[in-house]
């Protein structure tokens, strides 16, 4: 584990970004797309969040001084549907008034303006902690153990690297045992805008099943699939 | 000090006047009285002589014509006549120039023609017979001067006087000189004249003249002693005044420096995150090694911007603060575009739409810099309002127009009304609704403009206030 950069757990996960500043939001977004999969900037609190309840994001970094709806406001309303999705707030505000909102919403970490860069990978790398449940090994079969650092498989001593879409799959589904995931839920989490397809879904599945364990993931006929550890 | 000076000197002045007239009155008339006193005891001393005259000297006369050591027709006026002695006894006194009183008897058909009164003193002759007064004092004007004209009755006139006064007795030597002796028509005991003492006023103030110039000068003392007195007083409030306004002076000059600092710091607070972004971007790429010479110089020129904008702001600041002595001209679009560009920050902070619209772009001559500080302090009253009456459509419309030549600049904004019972409070020095709040702001913006020789109004308008300055 000490090898593992947690950072890398982030490589295929996507992120919303709001900032009200051009400036700013361009440069934090630069910054993000070293660690993240991909970055979606947005610019006001309304547009915020309809794209948070898009669900196509693992993670949230907004500013509090946000036109229309302020930063804690939004993820006030994200709470109300996703409990889970980690969130860093980036604000200039130190009044009490902001901290004690901020407490009751479960954030994972509250940066303040202006912050150096060690103060953001250690946030970045709280968020990978949370994405991954602390367990930056997880073992998915009593022969199969999954890195979500290197994205590979060790199963049988043997070391299988995983495609970006692949992990990316493995992750959802990892972070949902034994939930029902729909078809939908996977269209929109994979591809988002782009037309998915039963068989490019399918085809990925079975890539994964082929990587790790037949068993693992369970088709619900007509509906998607389960996820059993 | 609610009365002015001036007005408690006048006062005073008037006062002093009255009072000193009342004094001067007060001593002539007690120096008129001390005259009469005086006139009346001299009558008396006559009245006196008289009756030694008729009742010791004429009949000592009567008693040695009997015992034939006078002949029986004797008569001399110097012995006999009581109204001649008195006359020749006030003649050496006035000689002595022991009095400098004008004496007179006057009697109703005299046997002395100079005992002949005037129409005014037989007034009087008439009064004392038929018994009304006993004595007569006033003031009378002859020639142009004033007199103090005192007269007493001779009221005791004797039987020897009518020995004399009757025509069938009278002493040959007697009729020989006077030819024709009217005989009195009177009983012994009535008031057959009276005798009248005549004294210039003049004279009697004269002699109280060094009191009169005593007692003017103790009161003139007195009186300057209290105007030094009251001017001490209004000096020590004028010196508290001063120290009151100064320490308001510096108090709100604290409270705008603070408001001002925390502008600065929203203003500075957004080019600060951008350049601590740019330098956190700077940093990733290059620890990833993906930092490209393009991108190097881009960042650059972005955080050169932001530095740029960093300094115009400090400048803009430090412009406002530096204390210009000198008056200049100014357009009142330079000074609403100035105010606004220091709050910007914080307006933008609050979402505060603020909406200029110079109608016409006038120019002053004075202090700019005044100006907008009134014109922050009128703003920055505008969004704690906004705030405490949580106001969702925040605008603040400045407007400046001339009304019939008259340069006008208007603030209204829609953060809701002033109550009416505070509204003629709020430019009180002190006075404050809110909790952290000197209550200096708007009484020191009034002063400022009064100072710059306009006035500053408030008004309430429909959901807001209307704050307006008239040049």
């Amino acid at each position: 584990m000490s090898e593992c950069n947690l950072l890398d757990v982030l490589s295929n996960k996507k992120v919303l970004c709001v900032e009200d500043e051009a400036c700013i939001l361009n440069n934090i977004m630069e910054s993000l797309e070293l660690f993240f999969g991909k970055v979606v900037g947005v610019r006001d609190g309304i547009e915020a969040l309809d794209e948070a309840q898009s669900n196509l994001y693992d993670v949230i970094m907004l500013d509090i001084s946000i036109p229309h709806l302020d930063g804690l406001d939004v993820v006030k309303k994200i709470r109300e549907f996703d409990k889970k999705i980690p969130i860093i707030i980036l604000s200039a505000h130190t009044e009490q008034e902001y901290l004690w909102r901020a407490v009751e919403l479960k954030i994972t970490r509250y940066l303040i303006k202006p912050y150096d860069k060690n103060a953001l990978i250690k946030a970045l790398e709280d968020v990978a902690l949370e994405l991954i449940g602390h367990t930056p090994m997880l073992q998915i079969t009593s022969e199969c153990k999954y890195d979500f650092c290197k994205k590979t498989i060790c199963c049988h001593n043997e070391l299988v690297h995983l495609s970006k879409s692949e992990s990316r799959l493995l992750e959802y589904f990892l972070k949902r045992p034994n939930q029902t995931i729909t078809y939908e839920q996977l269209f929109d989490y994979m591809w988002e805008f782009e037309q998915p397809s039963k068989e490019a879904l399918k085809s990925i599945v079975k890539e994964l099943r082929k990587k790790v364990d037949n068993t693992f993931i369970k088709n619900l006929y007509g509906v998607g699939y389960v996820c059993e550890i | 000090m609610k009365y002015s000076f001036k007005m408690i000197v006048a006062l005073f002045v008037v006062l002093y006047a009255v009072i000193t007239l009342l004094f001067f009155n007060f001593y002539r008339e007690l120096a008129l009285k001390d005259a009469r006193q005086e006139a009346f005891f001299v009558l008396d001393t006559m009245n006196a002589i008289r009756d030694y005259v008729s009742l010791v000297q004429r009949p000592l006369i009567e008693e040695l014509k009997a015992k034939k050591l006078l002949v029986a027709d004797f008569f001399d006026p110097r012995l006999l006549s009581s109204s001649y002695i008195t006359r020749a006894i006030y003649n050496i006194q006035k000689e002595k120039k022991n009095i400098n009183y004008d004496y007179k008897l006057v009697a109703t058909d005299p046997l002395n023609p100079d005992h002949e009164g005037n129409a005014f003193e037989n007034e009087i002759l008439e009064n004392f017979k038929e018994g009304k007064t006993k004595e007569y004092s006033s003031i009378i004007k002859e020639e142009g001067t004033r007199y103090f004209y005192v007269s007493l009755p001779i009221h005791n006139s004797q039987e020897s006087c009518l020995q004399c006064h009757t025509t069938q007795s009278a002493p040959k030597a007697m009729i020989a000189q006077y030819h024709h002796i009217p005989t009195f028509e009177s009983k012994v005991g009535d008031v057959i004249a009276m005798l009248s003492l005549k004294i210039p006023v003049y004279s009697i103030l004269t002699y109280h003249v060094k009191e009169f110039i005593v007692g003017g000068t103790v009161m003139l003392i007195v009186f300057i002693v209290f105007i030094l007195f009251i001017y001490k007083i209004y000096r020590n409030e004028q010196r508290l005044n001063e120290k009151t306004s100064m320490l308001m002076m510096s108090q709100n000059r604290l409270a705008s420096m603070g408001e001002m600092i925390g502008n600065i710091s929203h203003q500075w607070r957004q080019p600060l995150a951008q350049v601590g972004s740019i330098l956190i971007n700077l940093e990733l790429h290059s620890d990833k090694d993906k930092l490209t010479k393009e991108k190097v110089t881009q960042k650059i020129k972005e955080a050169n911007e932001q530095l740029v904008f960093m300094s115009s702001t400090i400048d803009d600041f430090k412009n406002f603060f530096v204390p210009n002595t000198s008056q200049k001209e100014f357009s009142v679009q330079e000074v609403i575009y100035r105010a606004q560009k220091l709050l910007s920050a914080s307006l933008e902070k609050y979402a505060i739409h603020v909406c200029v619209e110079i109608q016409t772009n006038f120019t002053r001559f004075g202090h700019a810099n005044e100006i907008v500080q009134v014109l922050i302090n009128i703003m920055n009253n505008a969004k704690e309002a906004f705030l405490a009456h949580e106001i969702k459509e925040r605008k603040i419309e400045i407007t400046a127009f001339l009304q019939n030549g008259i340069s006008v600049i208007t603030v209204q904004n829609n953060a809701g009304r002033i109550d009416d019972a505070v509204i003629d409070k709020i430019f009180d020095p002190y006075f404050t609704t809110k909790e952290s709040s000197s209550g200096l702001g708007l009484y020191m913006s009034q002063m400022i403009i009064e100072k710059n020789g306009a006035t500053l109004r408030v008004e309430n308008v429909d959901n807001g206030v209307i704050f307006t300055i008239i040049f």
